[in-house]
């Protein structure tokens, strides 16, 4: 063979092998390996489960392996997306629970409901689950459901003269106190600068006081006196709160010592456990000073709508290896978090983490901060970025709470029109 | 050596073609031309390809309507016009573009500034020139978003350097949320920019700088020029056409960044700085709008295509 032509072939050779790669899962050797992107691989309190029930369903599965790999939460469904609308999926589909009905409208995803005739898990499972489903179906099963917490410093509020609120107006008096107590602390954290997690944090707010942004049928109602009554809370509240820092950061002074309280779901508590030592003991946590508890969907795992059968039932397989009961009091072990089936808290897990039988009890009241009309859901990207920046108006502007509720209601009432 | 015979250009021009041989210097020129054509065909052929395959594809995803959720399948979809009177008739465009402009215009100005400065001090001769130089030009060597991720903790509005530094010269009272405030943001997102491209202009000028022949300056000083006037006369007419390509390049590399902006404020606070890239970004992957997107992307392709025009135009008018 001339010089040449062996090139070509090996660059064939090649070009077929890597054109292989980036289609469908990859048969090696008669292994069928899934691939599982996910943002948890290397999360510190995620992916020793993840890990573990790999292991498993690797061992109980032979045949099947699974590359499982992490992607950086930030870029994750930016990714996915353009992984999605270019045909190319990921084998198991793990998304964050806010973005799983713009997949599903998009016909991305499998209908699971004959899977799920099969188990118990519809029975079983928190009511979050319901976050799942679009029009008569479910495209996936819910990993975790939360009801958020208060995390607070018991020092400071005692410094203060405080005790832990159990009100919006204990919440405000508490954090005003702190503030004004030292130059270095601030009574609240928030992240103040725009994110994504605006929106979580001013729909506490709005949801704790019984409000919504919208009515079932989807009529909007951010300008009803109960979420303005809310916008105002969360303004004044975060007057206290350090300006112009992401969560990350508020995270890390909280660790410090120099919050004094933030509301957040229970996967904090993991990195909690990660303060330094002198400032471990005095981080706390109590349910939110709302008189609803405002709750979340956190993450699902779905099946790609166009893998081959052999791929989907074992993309399934996992799904359902990870419902099974001993894998989900493993969950709440390894996690510190309550894992969607109800009973997965058992004792060992609750003498290891105590706060997981208030997490329980919050979960299971939580209502959820992420839209329920139809029309909200299926744009959930522009709910959120409109709401994110209403949100920015109120902690970083002078804008009058009565206009940010008018333009909000106005800005949600266009969503989606004319698409 | 031995057995050679110097050729003369009279007998090149006499000789009688042979086998192979030229028929006339237009036929060899004719040649020529059809060899380095074929030589580079290869070449323009790849790189034709890729750049005009994506730029179907966004054309083509631009006119289709319908829930785009199959890019390889764009023919499923109904073509439309819709994206296009979606993007042209939302009173938001004029107001992203703007901000596209107030950023480009924002960051060239003061990045060529430093550029130029530190190129005039780099041509100089003077102790530590050699380490000097590398430093001044590292910036261009950290990823955008590395800048980003640094740039946001100096300006933390609690806890940043930058804040402190302020403070500590008086220029401030209390601390700024550079990247929380609508009205401090668009500031925060050219600053890194700026630290990013000046050393881009600094490369291309000193290089210009170093071609410029010393003689000049010799006569300029006989004739009593001072300094401002050898920089008016001598120096600056050898950088203008260098120093307009590199603003034209910059310009149309910064008017559609993106790594600076969306790590440090997403385009927000409340949209302040929402530029055309950022708004492409957003459409896709927050709000799954493809067609438009790609209608906004054919838009600002239009608009840089004409502001390279009128800058190239002005550039040959400023050269000559």
């Amino acid at each position: 063979m001339r010089p040449h032509r062996g090139f070509a072939v090996a660059a064939a050779a090649a070009f077929a092998m890597a054109a292989g790669s980036a289609c469908g899962p990859q048969q090696l050797d008669g292994t069928l390996v899934l691939e599982f992107p996910s943002w948890q691989a290397a999360d510190e309190s995620f992916s020793a489960w993840w890990l573990e029930l790999i292991d498993a369903y690797e061992q109980e599965n032979p045949g099947v392996e699974i590359d499982f790999y992490q992607v950086p939460f930030d870029s994750f469904v930016a990714q996915q997306t353009t992984r999605f609308a270019a045909g190319d999926p990921p084998d198991v589909v793990h998304l964050p629970s806010s973005n799983a009905v713009a997949f599903a409208t998009r016909g991305w995803l499998e209908p699971l409901d004959e899977r799920l005739a099969e188990t118990d898990i519809l029975q079983e499972w928190t009511p979050l689950q319901e976050q799942m489903k679009w029009g008569e179906d479910y495209y996936g099963v819910l990993l975790l459901g939360y009801g958020y917490a208060l995390f607070y410093n018991e020092a400071l509020l005692a410094e203060a003269g405080v005790d832990v609120p159990t009100s919006p107006d204990e919440l405000l008096a508490a954090a005003e106190a702190v503030s004004a107590s030292s130059d270095d602390v601030f009574g609240f954290g928030a992240t103040t600068v725009q994110n994504p997690d605006n929106y979580t944090e001013l729909t506490s707010f709005v949801v704790g006081g019984g409000g919504s942004w919208s009515d079932p049928d989807g009529a909007i109602t951010a300008d009803e006196p109960v979420a303005r009554e809310a916008l105002q809370q969360y303004r004044d509240v975060l007057a206290t709160a350090p300006p112009g820092i992401q969560s990350q950061q508020r995270n890390e002074l909280f660790f410090n010592g120099q919050i004094a309280m933030l509301i957040d779901g229970p996967f904090l508590l993991s990195e909690v456990r990660g303060a330094p030592a002198e400032v471990r003991d005095d981080l706390k946590v109590a349910a939110p000073p709302f008189d609803v508890v405002p709750g979340g969907v956190s993450n699902g795992l779905h099946v790609p709508a166009d893998a081959d059968p052999e791929t989907a039932d074992a993309v399934w397989n996992l799904i359902e290896l990870a419902a099974r009961p001993e894998w989900q009091e493993r969950y709440t072990e390894l996690a510190a978090v309550p894992a969607p089936r109800q009973g997965s808290v058992t004792e060992e897990a609750l003498a290891e983490v105590p706060e997981l039988d208030l997490f329980g009890t919050l979960a299971d009241d939580a209502v959820d901060i992420f839209p329920t009309a139809p029309g909200l859901r299926q744009e959930y990207g522009r709910v959120g970025d409109t709401v994110a920046s209403a949100a920015v108006r109120l902690f970083a502007t002078d804008t009058t709470v009565d206009d940010v509720a008018r333009n909000l209601q106005r800005e949600l009432e266009g969503v989606g029109h004319g698409r | 050596m031995a057995g050679d015979t110097e050729v003369r250009p009279s007998d090149a021009a006499t000789r009688t073609p042979g086998r192979g041989g030229d028929r006339s210097p237009r036929t060899r020129a004719r040649r020529e031309k059809i060899f380095a054509y074929g030589m580079l065909t290869p070449t323009l052929a790849v790189v034709g390809l890729l750049t005009a395959y994506p730029i179907y594809v966004a054309i083509n995803l631009s006119f289709r309507g319908g829930e785009i959720a199959d890019l390889q399948n764009l023919g499923r979809y109904p073509l439309t016009l819709a994206n296009y009177v979606e993007v042209i008739t939302d009173p938001e465009l004029l107001a992203d573009i703007w901000r596209s402009l107030v950023y480009t215009v924002g960051v060239l100005a003061p990045a060529f500034a430093i550029g130029l400065g530190l190129a005039l001090l780099l041509n100089r001769t003077f102790p530590g020139r050699r380490i000097v130089r590398p430093l001044a030009l590292l910036p261009w060597a950290v990823p955008g978003v590395v800048v980003s991720a640094a740039f946001s903790w100096m300006l933390d509005g609690s806890f940043g350097v930058i804040n402190y530094l302020l403070r500590s010269v008086g220029l401030i009272e209390q601390n700024v949320a550079w990247l929380a405030n609508s009205s401090t943001a668009m500031t925060a997102v050219i600053i890194p920019t700026v630290w990013k491209f000046y050393p881009f202009f600094t490369i291309v000028l000193v290089a210009a700088l170093q071609a410029i022949p010393h003689d000049l300056y010799e006569a300029a000083r006989i004739d009593g020029a001072r300094s401002w006037q050898q920089f008016r006369h001598v120096t600056w007419p050898a950088l203008r056409a260098p120093a307009a390509l590199a603003i034209v390049i910059t310009g149309v590399g910064v008017f559609r960044e993106f790594d600076f902006i969306f790590p440090l404020t997403g385009g927000g606070p409340d949209n302040a700085t929402r530029t055309l890239a950022v708004r492409i970004y957003n459409e896709a992957f927050e709000f799954f709008s493809f067609g438009v997107s790609a209608a906004l992307g054919v838009v600002t392709m239009f608009i840089a295509g004409a502001l390279l025009l009128a800058a190239n135009r002005a550039i040959g008018q400023g050269v000559r």
